[in-house]
């Protein structure tokens, strides 16, 4: 299927989000490479901006990364060679999708961030759910 | 005819000295460290031709040596500048104490430096032994420490540029080349070796670069992955590289027994201060500055005061060896 291009996307409401343009993403593709959450995404943070930018609204707002991106682990985040909030964009997206009247993809947040909301260490630290050997803790 | 004094032995001075004194000049060429050089002596092969790096640099130094009107002065630095072009007084700090040289001109070629990635602990960079930059393969390469047998060897392109957080925004240029250059080299080595190198875009830009970059894929097996490596893990005895294939976009690893970080250019240790004695100004990272980015790319922002090599930005040995020769051309309309 062929997808038509415009300008008019919820694109907008993310960069006035965050107060960035999504054009400072450099495609590089860190950020997939070292999700967490491989077994369940559908969309890496890199494709999520890209579709943004090609304003398809509907496959990201509908897609079930942005229930489980950036909520308590800031894994990419950390990592994007550019530093763009990839947590604040996800947050940015589940608001705009509850707004639209579509339901989460998951009522809780996947184990391993449901583990680091209990977690007093690794809040503090807010760092990637990760330890030292890069393995899920 | 007035002196020219040049700044920096590697082989954009080197050049530079050389032009100059078979135009009958008298140049004095000094150098920081005890032997000229620079970082092409820290190589095994150039690129695209995977030319014999120490030959080809001994002969330029021999040149350059056996050339009379050049006096070259290692473990030698410049502490003062003082006057105006053609007519500047340089004071120099050399083995044999101070000493004092009025010359027309000065060419400064200091070189570059490659960035210790120390902050890159997400590929365990100074955490495992089996992690190493570019460099440190070239001198493995060199003293015949390349890993023997079935071994996977990952490269890693861009590690420090274009990379606003950690390192720098700019392009190095050279890396995706010399990654080419260094899987080459591997598989030469060790025929059973299987290599891979991560990318973001191949910018292998020059006569013969994508050639290179090509043979590197089809003749000697390299596996190019779209993708910038996001983590390496130990995994028992070996590494495991985690990154996304970006055009099926889906994440992926590889096992690995080396992983070669491809680190930035960045400018030569000091170049600030440098800069500073000389009065010529440096960019918004610390390489020297020029006037004019395209008609005037060797006139630094001092009358009198030239720029050659990758003090000004991150180039290959041929443009390094051209701006050389530009530095030198310029530097002999001040001296006659």
């Amino acid at each position: 299927m062929r997808l038509r291009i415009h300008e008019g996307g919820i694109r907008n409401v993310v960069e006035e989000g965050i107060q960035r343009p999504l054009t400072a993403c450099l495609q590089c593709s860190k950020c997939g490479g070292g999700c967490a959450h491989t077994e369940e995404f559908d969309l890496t943070p890199r494709q999520v901006i890209e579709s943004l930018l090609d304003c398809q609204d509907e496959r990201v707002l509908e897609s079930r990364m942005i229930w489980l991106c950036g909520r308590n682990c800031t894994g990419c985040q950390a990592v994007c060679p550019v530093g763009l909030p990839l947590n604040e964009i996800m947050a940015v997206l589940r608001e705009e999708a509850e707004k639209q009247g579509i339901k989460p993809k998951y009522e809780q947040p996947s184990l391993i961030y449901h583990k680091f909301n209990h977690c007093a260490k690794h809040r503090r630290e807010g760092e990637a759910s990760e330890s030292m050997d890069g393995r899920e803790a | 005819m007035k002196k020219t004094l040049v700044i920096g032995g590697g082989i954009a001075g080197i050049t530079a000295a050389e032009k100059i004194a078979q135009n009958g000049a008298e140049v004095i060429l000094i150098e920081k460290e005890n032997e000229l050089g620079g970082n092409f002596a820290k190589l095994t092969f150039t690129f695209p031709v995977l030319g014999d790096a120490k030959a080809l640099l001994n002969k330029e130094i021999d040149a350059t040596q056996s050339l009379t009107g050049i006096e070259i002065l290692k473990g030698t630095t410049l502490e003062k500048v003082n006057g105006s072009a053609g007519n500047f007084t340089v004071e120099l700090s050399t083995p044999a104490g101070k000493r004092t040289e009025n010359v027309a001109s000065i060419i400064a070629a200091p070189g570059f430096h490659y960035m210790e990635p120390t902050a890159y602990t997400e590929y365990l960079y100074g955490h495992s032994s089996k992690v190493v930059t570019s460099l440190e393969f070239e001198k493995m390469a060199a003293e015949g420490r390349l890993p023997k047998g079935k071994v996977n060897v990952v490269f890693v392109h861009c590690v420090g540029s274009r990379d606003k957080a950690k390192g720098y925004r700019y392009c190095s240029k050279i890396c995706c080349s010399y990654s080419a250059k260094h899987a080459i080299m591997m598989k030469k080595t060790n025929p059973e070796s299987k290599n891979y190198v991560f990318y973001i875009d191949i910018r292998a830009l020059g006569k013969g670069y994508e050639e290179f970059i090509r043979s590197a894929m089809e003749e000697y097996n390299v596996r190019y992955i779209r993708g910038r490596v996001a983590k390496v893990l130990p995994e028992g005895e070996k590494l495991l590289v985690r990154a996304e294939d970006s055009l099926i976009g889906n994440p992926i690893e590889v096992e690995a027994d080396l992983v070669v970080l491809a680190s930035a250019m960045e400018p030569p240790v000091g170049s600030r201060e440098l800069a500073q004695v000389l009065g010529i100004e440096t960019d918004e990272y610390g390489f020297f500055q020029e006037i004019e980015a395209n008609v005037r790319p060797c006139h630094s922002t001092k009358p009198g005061v030239f720029l050659a090599g990758s003090c000004t930005q991150p180039m290959e040995i041929a443009s390094a060896v051209g701006m050389g020769g530009l530095a030198a051309t310029e530097a002999l309309i001040l001296a006659r």
